[in-house]
């Protein structure tokens, strides 16, 4: 088991220097010598030859990566074009509103999507799973910042009772920080418990139908009993396994409603970041959500051996 | 019935803007914002141009990206899946590794980043979204053709002595091409979804293709003052995306019976 467990985190991280390859290489392929653009007409052949020795642009590709991945190893991520303010205080900074909102949608999309994906097919055929299964296929059509615009039309700008755009960080005032995030994690947790409720009204129906359910029940179980500690206990990996799925789904509603409530987090430094053509901070952005993704990715593997004994690794 | 209204989405997008009455490109600031009316049936957007008009121009661009996006995909993703799994071994090894550095990029960052390398335009978006897709494609395919290659008919073709070139087109491909319609036909309604979350976020066509990502872009500044709009557009995604998956559910209960659907 511990094995495994090293094999797999090993093979990720050697997946992660790929990435961190391949973004780098793509960065340094593009057209345009960066030297001159920032010199723009002050540009001379001293100037241009000094600056260039300054940022290692006149060595080989390969030492230029291997200065960038050290300092990445070593905590110098560099500064932003744009804001000429150090990468790593910036996106340590801006973790915190993702992570919130990550979490809390993932939350909301697990509770609500395994809830009413039970109930919809413990009450198979009813008007419940009807309705429940077409709001999940309409759920799933529809794209993520629809529901963060619908969201804060409502909620935000008609009714009032969240502000419909902005965010104020933990430490300076906790509570309004909840108020800030509450559209954004609803938004990103619907989208997501759409395909959580089929799957989970799929995964239920395929367990009730089993013997050791039908026993439960004859031994004179409660039904809240029966469906908690047996039912759903079995349809737990399939659930899981979808869910980890969802994770990309998951990553990109966090960048995409950042964007529509206006959160200053990693999503938006991406997205301005490619806007102003910043590339040390798009390179790092794009590292650092592929190692939450991977490190996310390996947790849900393990979380298999854990739900279901009879999964051994190794 | 989910065919029925593809078919006529089809339809209205090449014949649609020939046949508007109002121009989606004539601004009329006397008009702006006026709610859904006989004369404008989606109301007017902030410069009094005729909403239905610009969803109705917007259609082009969703065919045009996704299905650009869905062949690129297919096609490469398909010969990738192939390969992998026919020759397995060494090849399939190193293939699928460079599949699992794409899949360790989130999609829609992925996206992104691909359109900030390459550059606003229409084929680029095409590109990087069916780049997106390319992984996914090839791991379906590369399943299918491991289950096939292992069947009688394979077995006695190479006993025939067919070499593998034959062997990949005439019978794998042909046994694995089902399936991989089948996901086509969703992996079109995400396309959509790809191409309108990126129009959105600014960063998909040029402005002046119409694009419902960028039309619900524009709407957002106005939500409070005027949202048809946002629900004219929105709602021609979520019909066109819904009807697309409705579609590739039901090709894939016809096309591959050992696949359960989620009924």
């Amino acid at each position: 088991m511990i094995e495994f467990l090293i094999r797999r985190i090993t093979y990720s991280i050697v997946v992660i220097f790929v990435v961190s390859v391949v973004v780098f290489a793509a960065i340094h392929s593009l057209p345009g010598d960066p030297i001159e653009i920032m010199l723009q007409e002050f540009a001379n052949p001293v100037l241009t030859a000094r600056l260039r020795a300054h940022y290692l642009l006149d060595q080989p590709i390969y030492v230029q990566y291997g200065h960038w991945i050290r300092g990445i190893l070593t905590g110098e991520w560099g500064i932003s074009i744009r804001t000429q303010r150090p990468i790593l205080a910036t996106i340590t900074k801006a973790m915190q509103p993702s992570l919130i909102i990550a979490l809390g949608g993932w939350i909301v999309s697990s509770v609500v999507g395994v809830v009413l994906g039970t109930v919809a097919a413990l009450k198979r055929g009813t008007i419940i799973d009807y309705m429940a299964s077409v709001s999940a296929f309409v759920g799933l059509s529809t794209p993520a910042f629809f529901y963060g615009l619908i969201l804060m039309l409502i909620f935000g700008l008609r009714l009032r009772w969240f502000p419909s755009s902005g965010y104020v960080f933990l430490q300076d005032a906790p509570l309004e920080t909840m108020s800030y995030v509450v559209l954004p994690i609803l938004a990103i947790g619907l989208r997501m418990s759409a395909a959580i409720t089929r799957i989970s009204r799929t995964a239920v129906l395929e367990v009730i139908g089993e013997d050791y359910v039908k026993t439960a029940r004859a031994k004179g179980l409660r039904e809240g009993v029966v469906i908690i500690k047996h039912v759903l206990r079995s349809s737990m990996i399939t659930i899981v396994t979808v869910s980890g799925l969802q994770l990309g789904v998951l990553l990109g509603g966090v960048v995409i409603l950042e964007n529509v409530f206006a959160i200053p987090g990693l999503g938006s430094l991406v997205v301005n970041g490619t806007f102003f053509r910043d590339y040390p901070i798009i390179q790092a952005c794009v590292l650092v959500f592929s190692v939450w993704f991977t490190a996310i990715n390996v947790v849900v593997d393990f979380s298999y051996s854990m739900l279901d004994p009879r999964i051994h690794y190794g | 019935m989910s065919g029925g209204c593809i078919l006529l989405f089809f339809v209205w997008t090449i014949i649609g803007p020939m046949v508007l009455a109002s121009s989606p490109t004539k601004i009329n600031l006397s008009a702006r914002f006026s709610p859904p009316s006989l004369s404008h049936i989606g109301g007017t957007d902030n410069l009094g141009r005729d909403v239905f008009a610009r969803v109705t121009l917007g259609c082009r661009v969703a065919v045009k990206v996704s299905m650009g996006a869905v062949v690129f995909s297919s096609i490469l993703g398909s010969m990738f899946g192939l390969i992998s799994g026919y020759f397995r071994g060494r090849i399939d090894a190193v293939l699928m590794r460079i599949m699992d550095v794409f899949f360790a990029i989130p999609s829609v960052i992925l996206a992104i980043a691909l359109v900030a390398f390459m550059g606003n335009s229409l084929t680029n978006v095409i590109i990087a979204i069916g780049i997106v897709y390319v992984p996914q494609v090839a791991r379906v395919v590369r399943g299918a053709t491991l289950r096939v290659r292992e069947e009688d008919y394979v077995l006695a073709a190479k006993a025939i002595g067919g070499s593998d070139f034959h062997i990949i087109f005439k019978h794998v491909l042909r046994n694995t091409l089902p399936i991989v319609v089948s996901i086509s036909t969703l992996y079109l309604g995400g396309a959509i979804l790809y191409e309108a979350t990126l129009s959105y976020l600014g960063m998909g066509v040029p402005i002046a293709a119409l694009s419902w990502g960028r039309i619900l872009n524009d709407a957002r500044n106005y939500i409070n003052t005027a949202p048809h709009t946002v629900f004219v557009a929105g709602g021609a995604i979520i019909f066109v995306v819904l009807n697309l998956n409705l579609l590739g559910d039901q090709l894939r209960d016809i096309l591959d019976p050992k696949l359960r659907g989620s009924k």
